[in-house]
C-alpha cells in the first residue's frame, strides 16, 4: 500500500542499554534521567533567573503554578491543602508531563546505542509508573498517620474498638459494626489496588498509545503522525493531571476533614 | 503471591529499576521542592503584595481625591457664603457711603445756597446803597440845575438820604 511503512511494536518491558554494576540500565530510565536534568537546569534557571518584572517563560511557569493551586484547591477542598500539596503533586505533574512529552519530540526515539533505541517514554515503563504510585500511596499513608496518629490510622483498618462499642450498644449495632470491620479489612486492599490502579492507568494509557502510534504510523504514514502527536500531547499533558489529581483526592480521603 | 510476581515480571518490573525510578523520583521532587516552588510562590506572592499594594494606593488616593473634592466643594461653598455677605456688605457699605455723601452733597448745596442768598443779600444791600448815592447826586444835579444855584451839598445829600430811607 502507497502510504504504508514498515513499523516495530514496542515491547512491553523496556530495552536494557547496558548493565551498570549488576542493574541493568533501560532506555525508560535513560529517558528519566533526562527528564531528572531537564529540571535540573530549570531548578537552577528558576533559582537565578527570577524577577519581579516577569519575562514569557516565568510568566508561563507562573500560570502553570497558579493553575496547579486552583486545580488541587478544587480537588482537597481548601487553599491551605493546596499548598501543602503543591511540592508532591507539582513534582509529579512536572515530572510525568516531561516524561510524557519530551519522547514526542521528533527524533529523540531515533537515538540508538549498540542496535538498541536509547530513549523511551518514560512512564512506558510499569518500573516507573509502579515505583511513582507506590511513593504516591505510601506519602498518603505517612500524611494518615500524621494527621490521625499511628494507631488512629490503624484503626481506619482494624475497626476493632467500632465492633466493641456496636455489641455494647446493641446486637444490631454489633453486626453492623463486623460488617464494618470486614470492609476496614478490605481497604487494606484497596490500598494496594490503589498502586496498581494509579499504576496500570498510566502504564497502559501510554503503552497503549505506543501501540497505536506504530499501528496507525505504520498503515497511514503521510496522514497520521501531525494529528497523533497533538493527539499525545493532549493525552501527555491530561494522564499527568489525571495521576495527580487522583493522588491530591486520595490525600484529601487520608487526613481528617479538619487538616485540610 | 507467586502469580503477583509472575504477573509484574511479565509487564517488566524488576525491583532494582523501581528503586531507581524512585530515588530519581525522589531527587527531582527535593529540587522541585527546594528550588523551583519556594522562589516560585515567593515571586507571584511578591507580585500579589505588588498588585494589592497598587490597588489599596489606588483606593487611597481615590477615597483621598473624594475627601480633597468634598472639601475643595466645602471651601468654594464657604467662600461663595463669605463672598455673599463682602458683596452684601460692600452693597450695604457703599449704601452708607453714598448715603453719606449725598447728605454732604446736600449740605454743602445748602450751604452754597445759603452763602449766596447771603452774597445776593449783601449785593442787593451794595447796589441800593449804590442806587441811593446814584440817585440823590443825580436829585442834587437836577435840583441844581433847576434852581440854579449850588446848594449846600452836605445838607440836602442829608436831606435826600433821610427822605429816601423813610420811602424805604
Amino acid at each position: 500500500m502507497f502510504f504504508r511503512v514498515p513499523t516495530t511494536q514496542p515491547h512491553v518491558q523496556p530495552e536494557t542499554v547496558t548493565v551498570l554494576f549488576g542493574v541493568p540500565i533501560t532506555n525508560a530510565m535513560l529517558m528519566g534521567l533526562v527528564v531528572f536534568f531537564c529540571i535540573l537546569i530549570m531548578s537552577i534557571w528558576v533559582s537565578w533567573a527570577l524577577k519581579k518584572r516577569a519575562g514569557r517563560f516565568q510568566i508561563g511557569l507562573e500560570l502553570f503554578v497558579e493553575a496547579i493551586l486552583g486545580i488541587l484547591t478544587s480537588v482537597a477542598g481548601s487553599r491551605s491543602a493546596a499548598y501543602t500539596l503543591l511540592p508532591i503533586i507539582g513534582t509529579l505533574f512536572i515530572f510525568l508531563g516531561l516524561g510524557n512529552l519530551i519522547a514526542l519530540i521528533p527524533g529523540v526515539s531515533s537515538f540508538m546505542f549498540d542496535g538498541t533505541q536509547m530513549f523511551r517514554t518514560a512512564t512506558n515503563d510499569f518500573n516507573m509508573t509502579f515505583s511513582i504510585a507506590l511513593a504516591m500511596i505510601i506519602f498518603t499513608n505517612i500524611a494518615s498517620i500524621v494527621s490521625w496518629g499511628f494507631f488512629g490510622h490503624l484503626g481506619k483498618f482494624f475497626k476493632f474498638k467500632e465492633v466493641f462499642l456496636g455489641f455494647r450498644e446493641g446486637f444490631g449495632a454489633g453486626c453492623l459494626a463486623i460488617v464494618d470491620f470486614f470492609i476496614g479489612l478490605l481497604d487494606i486492599v484497596s490500598e494496594i489496588a490503589k498502586v496498581i490502579s494509579l499504576s496500570l492507568r498510566l502504564f497502559g494509557n501510554m503503552f497503549a498509545g505506543d501501540v497505536l502510534a506504530a499501528i496507525l504510523l505504520g498503515s497511514f504514514a503521510l496522514l497520521i503522525p501531525a494529528p497523533w502527536l497533538a493527539m499525545n500531547l493532549l493525552v501527555g499533558v491530561l494522564q499527568a493531571l489525571v495521576f495527580g489529581a487522583l493522588t491530591a483526592a486520595y490525600y484529601s480521603l487520608a487526613v481528617r476533614p479538619s487538616d485540610i | 503471591m507467586e502469580f503477583i510476581i509472575d504477573t509484574l515480571a511479565k509487564v517488566g518490573f524488576d525491583w532494582r529499576m523501581g528503586l531507581f525510578n524512585l530515588i530519581n523520583f525522589f531527587i527531582v521532587f527535593l529540587l522541585v521542592k527546594r528550588f523551583i516552588f519556594p522562589p516560585l510562590l515567593r515571586v507571584i506572592d511578591e507580585r500579589k503584595k505588588m498588585i494589592q499594594e497598587g490597588l489599596d494606593n489606588f483606593t487611597q488616593s481615590k477615597t483621598a481625591m473624594e475627601v480633597a473634592e468634598k472639601k475643595a466643594k466645602e471651601i468654594i461653598s464657604q467662600a461663595k457664603k463669605e463672598g455673599n455677605v463682602i458683596v452684601e456688605k460692600s452693597h450695604d457699605e457703599a449704601k452708607a457711603v453714598a448715603e453719606t455723601m449725598r447728605s454732604k452733597a446736600k449740605e454743602d448745596v445748602e450751604k452754597l445756597v445759603l452763602e449766596a442768598k447771603a452774597h445776593i443779600k449783601q449785593e442787593k444791600i451794595h447796589m441800593k446803597e449804590e442806587i441811593r448815592t446814584e440817585a440823590v447826586s443825580l436829585v442834587i444835579d437836577v435840583t441844581k440845575k433847576l434852581l440854579g444855584k449850588e446848594m449846600d451839598t452836605k445838607k440836602s445829600t442829608k436831606n435826600i438820604t433821610d427822605i429816601l430811607k423813610s420811602v424805604e
